[in-house]
């Protein structure tokens, strides 16, 4: 199998290799070649200076290596449709959904369209794409404020939420500038934005002849700017038969289109109602919660859909039990600027209930090209309140040096009685940062001050 | 000349601020150098041009007995570009091995299949001891069914074919030494 992706997925998904048994190729790059993980492959190539979104280059690798399967991880190529395609016309197999399901669910427009139709609620907003002019009527039809989304944006770029008129048309042309920086296509659509919602989703697993699984639901509501900081299993205070009706619904209408691989459909949660709001049709960073309380291996079952075209096991073997909570410990200062560079010094946590996906090790070099996500850190406990306790421990027990890290964003979110008593939105971080990066602002304007002192009196 | 003599010489070079030393006797002789750091660095760090003064054709160097590359689609043929634009080379791409000056390396601009020949029965692009100008064509790599022809940069003797014809060859991995005829 090739591993058509980078950092730690790439590792997770050598680890997952390993241990079923298949020979592995790790795909990287120039700006890669020193990442120790790709000692873990039994073969790796070297596919171009830096892109891991060059489609000839991944199949052209896959073919020389005489892989028979390529995995994309999430993010890059995982949710090409062009990609999924060229890996079936080389003759391999994709692990994901067809290239016609890319299509339909992760153009979001469509995907709004066609889940509509299979009985679960959408946010209310525009059918299908829209031009510019056509907005302001539909501002008079929904209020503000409103979203605009780019029908192919995701992980936060291309979205802007619109609360004056006056700043329509400057939301407008931002957001499809973003979406045609980072994705190549500028069409949007516009929803009606829902404030103080929490984001839940529902992990699902289909084999691509109608039968679907779910691995129930997770919160993600502490996000910034459409970006996941900590996400949890099972979504905490809602329910549980509201939520298993809502994950037996997404069953339902998965099992309609006849999905293969596993996916994500993900909701905002306001007034007691799920609004669907987009599906991810690959598999999620924030996966690990759900292997944690189910005790599967989504990977794993993800390899046996694509290999065999049915389902590993039925949803009576999927028991629940427990609370996982991850955070994602990203390279960036505390005003949420990169911090790449040298990392001196590694020391990953451990104890009873840890977990660390994560590609980092001392000396290692994190590279300015790629995201800054560099390790997850996911805690299981039989409760909520142990788990956040034993991820809390984890945190404090980490040692990067070298770089900067949220670990004390993240660290200060868990302590909030917001996240203790399960008050979050998806506008908490936002607020919660405010006061945070305020504060340290003000010391490194008084650390400033001083050196000036100093330098004064030396001179 | 007595080989003792020679290592005499050297024992007595190394023991004096020296950095050349030339002998004659008779119809012998021997010129003993230190290598200067100067003289080591390798010219391929620059990517310089090389010129060389003989501009005849590559002469086309006799065909090996081997058959090359296995049928291939030829319908696209496409130009790749340069294997090392100028002036975008940067330090962290100087991973080719080190060859003695003058001597350039040539690698590939893609991950794919290497092909000295345009098709399974013609002769090779180029073989060792051709003389190559910058633009020759020195081999094709074939990517996703597309073959991408790679010309060289340089101008020279080809001294060496790193790779095995009809292989996989990774991004940046070297295939031909050329070594400039100045």
């Amino acid at each position: 199998m090739l591993i058509a992706n980078r950092g730690e997925i790439a590792v997770r998904l050598l680890r997952a290799c390993k241990q079923l048994g298949i020979e592995s190729v790790a795909a990287y790059t120039k700006v890669d070649a020193d990442a120790r993980y790709l000692n873990l492959a039994d073969q790796k190539i070297c596919i171009g200076r830096q892109d891991y979104l060059n489609i000839p280059a991944m199949i052209s690798a896959a073919q020389i290596s005489g892989c028979t399967m390529i995995h994309p991880g999430y993010g890059f190529l995982s949710e090409s449709e062009e990609f999924a395609e060229a890996v079936a016309t080389a003759n391999m197999r994709f692990v994901g959904p067809t290239a016609e399901h890319i299509e339909t669910m992760g153009d979001k427009a469509v995907a709004r369209a066609t889940v509509a139709g299979l009985g679960l609620t959408i946010v209310d907003g525009s059918k299908g794409e829209v031009g510019a002019a056509e907005v302001a009527s539909l501002v008079d039809d929904l209020g503000l404020p409103i979203c605009i989304k780019a029908s192919f944006g995701g992980g936060g770029r291309g979205m802007r939420v619109v609360h004056d008129i006056a700043q329509l048309n400057l939301a407008i042309s931002e957001a499809q500038a973003e979406a045609l920086a980072s994705f190549g296509e500028s069409a949007f659509y516009v929803e009606k934005y829902i404030p103080k919602a929490r984001h839940i989703e529902v992990q699902i697993l289909g084999d691509g002849e109608g039968n679907v699984l779910h691995f129930g639901t997770r919160e993600c509501s502490t996000q910034r700017r459409f970006q996941k900081l900590i996400e949890e299993a099972p979504a905490p205070g809602i329910d549980a038969d509201l939520l298993n009706r809502l994950s037996e619904k997404c069953v339902k209408a998965m099992s309609a289109i006849k999905y293969r691989n596993a996916g994500t459909l993900e909701f905002l949660y306001a007034d007691d109602k799920f609004h669907f709001i987009e599906m991810n049709t690959r598999l999620q960073v924030e996966h690990p919660v759900s292997e944690l309380i189910t005790g599967l291996d989504i990977v794993e079952a993800q390899l046996f859909v694509a290999l065999n075209h049915r389902l590993p096991y039925t949803q009576s073997d999927i028991a629940f039990s427990g609370t996982a909570i991850e955070c994602r410990v990203n390279a960036e200062s505390d005003d949420f600027l990169p911090s790449p560079g040298l990392v001196s010094s590694y020391n990953p946590p451990g104890g009873p209930g840890i977990r660390i996906d994560s590609h980092l090790f001392s000396g290692y070099r994190v590279p300015h090209q790629y995201d800054s996500l560099i390790a997850k850190i996911i805690a299981l406990g039989k409760d909520r309140e142990t788990a956040r306790r034993r991820l809390d421990c984890a945190l404090e027990e980490t040692v990067i040096e070298g770089i900067s890290t949220n670990r004390d964003l993240l660290r200060r979110i868990l302590a909030s009685p917001e996240f203790i008593e399960n008050r979050m939105s998806t506008e908490f971080v936002t607020e919660f940062v405010t006061k945070f990066v305020t504060k340290s602002v003000t010391k490194i304007a008084k650390h400033e001050l001083t050196q000036q002192q100093t330098a004064g009196g030396a001179s | 000349m007595d080989i003792r003599k020679v290592k005499k010489l050297i024992e007595m070079m190394q023991e004096s601020d020296l950095g050349e030393i030339e002998i004659k006797e008779g119809e012998d002789s021997v010129r003993i150098s230190r290598a200067s750091k100067e003289s080591a660095t390798p010219i391929i760090a620059s990517a310089p041009q090389y010129v060389v003064s003989d501009t005849a054709q590559a002469t086309q160097a006799s065909v090996s007995g081997r058959r090359l590359a296995p049928k291939v689609a030829r319908s696209v043929v496409a130009d790749a570009p340069p294997t090392r634009p100028r002036g975008a080379v940067r330090s962290s791409d100087l991973v080719t091995p080190e060859h003695a000056p003058g001597h350039a390396t040539v690698t590939a601009p893609m991950v794919g299949t290497f092909y000295q020949a345009p098709d399974p029965d013609a002769a090779p692009f180029v073989t060792k001891g051709a003389q190559i100008k910058q633009g020759d064509t020195l081999c094709i790599i074939e990517s996703m069914k597309m073959m991408n022809r790679i010309t060289s940069e340089y101008t020279g003797m080809l001294e060496e074919v790193l790779v095995e014809n009809a292989s996989g060859v990774e991004y940046d991995q070297p295939l031909f030494v050329i070594k400039s005829a100045s």
